[in-house]
């Protein structure tokens, strides 16, 4: 590349600069970056925004950004299950594996294993639809991380459903 | 009208700046210096703003998220609530002037440019729909080594060029330029060409609109009037010998180089609020905004601001009607350019500068101004017939407060194309100068379009 290739790149970078500025493209309304990333680092049972909920219900293109901002702050995560296997729910979220055990007439029971310190103090699970639950996990003590889903309160039974779908995107969260 | 294909960026690029310009509400200096960053115009090194990105996130220190939080947070884009924010925590590594790491390459930076890293990093967190977002957080992370810095500084400018090749090619542009200045160098008039000339390198070269022609030579225009004449442009080292030379790409980038207010009018008058009175139509405001896009010509070279909206019209109409394939007139009917005429320009361009003059006045009046211009005001308001002035008077008020700086941005900078058009007409008069251009423009869009086309 000769010196003047360099000054006419310069002509052409400025060009685009100036341009950039004057060109004015509709605003993208609704929910922004801060509030969208705000509710992503909301603490379990925090309230939580109801037009960020019912955006991500129905706005593809904002719950799309919501799962890279979760992606983005999760220990690790699960997009989707792979082949459905023994009728067991078993998904391996990076290193850790979250299991659910629903056996008739017993309190079903989310377990998290292979857990290093530090463990994620919350689960989040994302359905297809868009709609999004947030759990607590409670402490982790050397073992897995037992988490009763009757006795722990109103999403449990939501838990339980969406955990039974393969499409739920699981993300551990610090 | 799509800056997009014409400028060297796709509608996706010019969306995701202006969400960041918008989100942080950066005054015009700050979202032209964004623009600049973005595209690469940077000297020395275009990738020297990531360089001080990630060795002031080393310094600041902490979890990448609490980073994240103060680089989307509205409330915390200038520099001085920044410096506020991070000498609170107590965690930063810092001296009187800015952000420093000490160590065996020492870095130092200003909050200033930290405001601006800020701005960019949010750039390549949201760019894309957030595709980097994830990739870029767990860089983050690594910044906890302050050794790190050079290799993620590396690794974001990957990302920026990416983001480049995705979203701006710039290299057609960049042919251009080498173009029309191999052309201008062997008409030995590197810095004193004409609108003849302008109009004679679009006739010779390949096929493009004449308006982006012009709007290459505008750039060109305010680089030598920044930089010097270009024909000094030659040494590799000429940045460096060129004082203040980084204020002066400020200068290229904004319109106005004090204050950006003829952006800033653009930017106003483009984007009216709801609820707005009508001040402009949409016609008159597309006619404003183009005059204004190729300022400084509006002013300084009327016959090709002419030119270019008179017959810049026709060639995208014949750009329309090609990819269409059918409405309105025929090409040989177009090609003709029986409809280009500068006297109406010219008319329409007066009568448009009386609207926007009795718009101030009532905007003054509504500002509470008193004696000779409240009359007019006065008047003009019980006259005026557009929608929203009949709005309750306090309501009036606010909305036109918002808006009257712009207008008599526009109005002044109108007033001078105006202006310059009549003396240009002094010299000759229009109806012979659209003749002359009129067989000239028919026969080169007759050459690209009818023959190439049955050829």
């Amino acid at each position: 590349m000769t010196p003047s290739d360099v000054d006419d790149q310069l002509l052409a970078e400025l060009h685009a600069a100036r341009h950039l500025i004057l060109a004015r493209p509709d605003a993208r309304d609704g929910i922004s970056h801060a509030d969208l990333w705000g509710h992503v680092r909301r603490q379990p049972g925090q309230p939580v925004s109801l037009a960020i909920q019912r955006g991500l219900r129905d706005d593809p293109a904002l719950a799309r950004r919501y799962r890279a901002m979760l992606q983005a702050l999760s220990m690790a995560h699960s997009p989707v299950a792979l082949a459905a296997s023994d009728g067991r729910i078993r998904r391996t979220v990076g290193d850790m594996v979250v299991e659910l055990l629903c056996e008739p007439d017993q309190i079903p029971l989310l377990v998290i294993s292979n857990v290093a310190d530090p463990s994620p103090q919350a689960v989040e699970l994302v359905g297809e639809s868009g709609t999004a639950l947030r759990l607590a996990l409670p402490p982790f003590d050397g073992g897995a991380i037992i988490v009763s889903l009757v006795a722990d309160g109103p999403d449990s039974d939501a838990a339980l459903g969406m955990l039974q779908d393969p499409g739920t995107a699981i993300f551990l969260l610090p | 009208m799509t800056h997009a294909a014409s400028h060297g960026f796709d509608e996706a690029c010019a969306a995701d700046l202006a969400a960041v310009v918008e989100a942080r509400n950066l005054p015009p200096s700050d979202a032209a210096w964004l623009a600049r960053a973005v595209a690469g115009a940077i000297r020395p090194s275009r990738d020297r703003p990531l360089w001080d990105m990630a060795h002031a996130i080393a310094a600041i220190g902490g979890d990448p998220a609490d980073i994240i939080d103060l680089v989307l947070n509205p409330q915390r884009t200038s520099a001085s609530a920044l410096r506020a924010h991070i000498l609170s925590t107590g965690r930063a590594q810092s001296d009187d002037k800015g952000l420093a790491l000490g160590g065996a390459a020492p870095w130092h930076g200003s909050w200033t440019g930290l405001a601006r890293s800020f701005a960019l990093l949010e750039f390549l967190l949201t760019a894309d729909e957030l595709a980097r977002f994830a990739d870029i957080t767990a860089l983050l992370s690594g910044l906890a080594d302050p050794a790190a810095a050079p290799d993620t500084a590396r690794r974001l400018a990957a990302m920026m060029t990416a983001y480049r090749a995705d979203h701006m090619p710039l290299a057609p542009f960049e042919r251009r330029f080498t173009a029309i200045r191999g052309f201008l160098r062997q008409l030995g008039r590197t810095d004193s060409y004409n609108d003849d000339d302008i109009l004679t390198f679009w006739q010779g070269g390949e096929d493009a609109l004449f308006t982006t022609i012009v709007a290459h030579f505008v750039t060109y225009d305010r680089v030598a009037a920044e930089l010097g004449a270009l024909t000094a442009l030659q040494g590799a080292d000429y940045l460096s010998g060129i004082e203040n030379w980084e204020d002066r790409l400020e200068a290229i980038t904004l319109p106005d180089t004090q204050s950006g207010a003829v952006e800033q009018a653009m930017a106003t008058l483009s984007d009216l609020a709801p609820g707005t009175p009508k001040v402009l139509t949409g016609a008159e405001r597309d006619t404003l905004l183009a005059l204004l896009s190729l300022d400084p010509f509006h002013a300084n070279r009327p016959l090709t601001v002419l030119r270019a909206l008179a017959f810049g019209r026709i060639q995208s109409g014949i750009g329309n009607r090609l990819r269409r394939g059918s409405g309105g007139a025929d090409l040989p009917e177009r090609v003709t350019c029986a409809d280009a005429d500068y006297s109406a320009l010219l008319a329409r361009a007066r009568s448009l500068t009386d609207h926007l003059k009795t718009c101030i006045t009532i905007a003054l009046t509504l500002r509470g101004a008193t004696g000779e211009v409240a009359q007019a005001g006065e008047r003009n308001l019980a006259r005026m017939r557009r929608a929203g002035f009949d709005a309750p008077r306090d309501q009036l008020a606010r909305a036109v407060a918002a808006i009257d700086a712009a207008l008599a941005t526009a109005t002044t900078e109108l007033a001078a194309h105006c202006a310059a058009v009549e003396r240009l007409a002094e010299r000759t008069p229009l109806g012979d100068l659209v003749e002359r251009d009129r067989a000239s423009f028919a026969a080169t869009f007759t050459a690209l379009y009818l023959e190439g086309h049955s050829a």
